[in-house]
């Protein structure tokens, strides 16, 4: 991973430092808060710009997530109606109310790609482990980034050999029975395997404790970065909340 | 003087589930220290279950399992042998469960208390010594199979076992890296105990040969190529 400024915070600051802005962008209900507060991934991405695809490709799924939502909700927010799409009122409070989830959706986002983006798996989980988050949680979420690649090949190798038995997806009963067929033997695969990898676990010592290599420290800089965002953030909580 | 024997197993019974068919039916195995012993046996015979079983993984129906000279009856039991002795699995996918290759070699020494400078050093050089140096920080799914079944070795040699139990070690496993792990199992001093149904890499690596039949032990009868060189 190419080393860029936010390696040199401490990951669990890192974490922290999303939690609480998150949160706090969360409760915004304003939308020139919520703009205001899309200069600060802004500012982040200036001071260690991410690669291209990196930011682009997540920000680009999110948007098209909120113009589908967009388009079911506009309609069915009451209020002033600035013009008719057909027979569906466009109301100034439903363009208020996209507005301002598309920015806080884009500011988490932003923020989070260019925050944790860069932060290797592994120590995303020892961050949360010494943030004493569940272990249960932390295993999912590990287990999670391990097994979804073989899953997906799992799924593939599947469908491949459906389709060498003359398979093909159709909005049939016959196809839509195959389909059930192939979810409900790829969740039957998973719990074995999860079986199987908790024997593994149990082999290397494992009771219920998640420990890693990595040593995380804590500097003046982790203690620096939570104040200065906690002030950013309740500012933007004063000014953005009703 | 006779080495102590590491695995003694007695008339053990295991079956699996409801529907009655037993796996292992009265099976008598003992690996005594530095024994290097081969098992095979047709499909579903029961093979990859007896090292599970040896792990304290499943718990048998009857019959006795002793490791290190102690009975084990419990979790508790087996978990103190565990320390002492490496599984490899047969699929390399349920033995790597770690995103990263360092942080999955790592992760027996770290949970075996080592500290986390003792457990970085013990699996540098379990991949140095698989041959897998610069592989530390790969992502474990992205592996191939054979290099995942390289890393899964490298993660039971971390924790400097003096027992190895392998299952099938050689499958997805092309030439050179067959001759790489018959050479470094050759040269750890441990206890072996391997299933495969690749007779040559047996004939290389053991000097007694048992097979699985009908739920029970027996001796191989000999290989005419026994002991083949590399």
């Amino acid at each position: 991973m190419k080393p860029c400024m936010m390696t040199f915070f401490d990951a669990r600051s890192r974490m922290l430092a999303t939690f609480m802005f998150s949160g706090a962008v969360a409760l915004i209900q304003d939308v020139r808060i919520a703009a205001l507060a899309c200069a600060l991934p802004l500012l982040s991405i200036a001071c260690a710009p991410p690669s291209f695809a990196r930011i682009a490709r997540p920000l680009l799924h999110i948007n098209v997530l909120f113009l589908l939502t967009a388009l079911m909700t506009i309609p069915f927010v009451p209020g002033e109606t600035l013009w008719m799409a057909g027979p569906i009122p466009v109301t100034r409070e439903g363009l208020l109310f996209m507005a301002l989830i598309t920015l806080k959706g884009n500011a988490v986002v932003a923020w989070c790609v260019v925050w944790l983006g860069s932060m290797e798996p592994a120590t995303l989980g020892h961050a949360l482990s010494r943030l004493r988050l569940p272990t249960p949680f932390i295993r999912l979420l590990m287990s999670t980034i391990r097994y979804i690649d073989v899953l997906q090949e799992e799924y593939a190798c599947m469908r491949m050999a459906m389709r060498a038995r003359g398979f093909k997806p159709q909005l049939t009963r016959l196809s839509l029975r195959a389909h059930g067929l192939l979810v409900g033997a790829l969740l039957l695969r998973s719990l074995e395997r999860a079986d199987r990898v908790a024997d593994a676990m149990k082999c290397r010592g494992h009771h219920g404790v998640y420990a890693a290599t990595e040593t995380l420290v804590w500097r003046a800089a982790d203690t620096a970065l939570m104040i200065g965002l906690g002030a950013a953030c309740a500012l933007l909580l004063l000014g953005g909340m009703p | 003087m006779t080495p102590p024997c590491i695995i003694q197993i007695k008339d053990l019974y295991f079956t699996y589930g409801q529907d009655g068919a037993s796996t292992l039916k009265g099976v008598n195995l003992s690996v005594r220290q530095g024994e290097r012993v081969g098992l095979s046996g047709a499909n579903a015979s029961g093979k990859s279950t007896l090292l599970h079983v040896i792990m304290g993984l499943r718990l048998p129906q009857a019959g006795t399992v002793e490791l290190y000279g102690k009975p084990r009856r419990n979790e508790e039991d087996f978990r103190d042998a565990r320390m002492r002795m490496g599984l490899l699995f047969q699929d390399s996918d349920d033995q790597l469960f770690c995103p990263t290759v360092l942080d999955d070699v790592a992760f027996g020494p770290l949970h075996l208390g080592w500290g986390k400078d003792a457990a970085r050093e013990a699996a540098l050089e379990a991949l140095a010594i698989m041959g897998l140096q610069g592989y530390e920080h790969r992502v474990t799914s992205r592996l191939s199979a054979g290099e995942k079944k390289l890393v899964a070795l490298a993660t039971n040699l971390a924790m400097k076992p003096d027992t190895l139990l392998l299952d099938e070690p050689t499958s997805f496993l092309d030439d050179s890296s067959r001759e790489r792990l018959i050479h470094v199992l050759r040269d750890v001093p441990v206890t072996l105990l391997i299933v495969s149904h690749d007779q040559t890499f047996l004939d290389a690596l053991t000097d007694h040969r048992l097979v699985l039949r009908d739920g029970r032990i027996s001796d191989a009868p000999t290989s005419p190529g026994a002991k083949v060189e590399l």
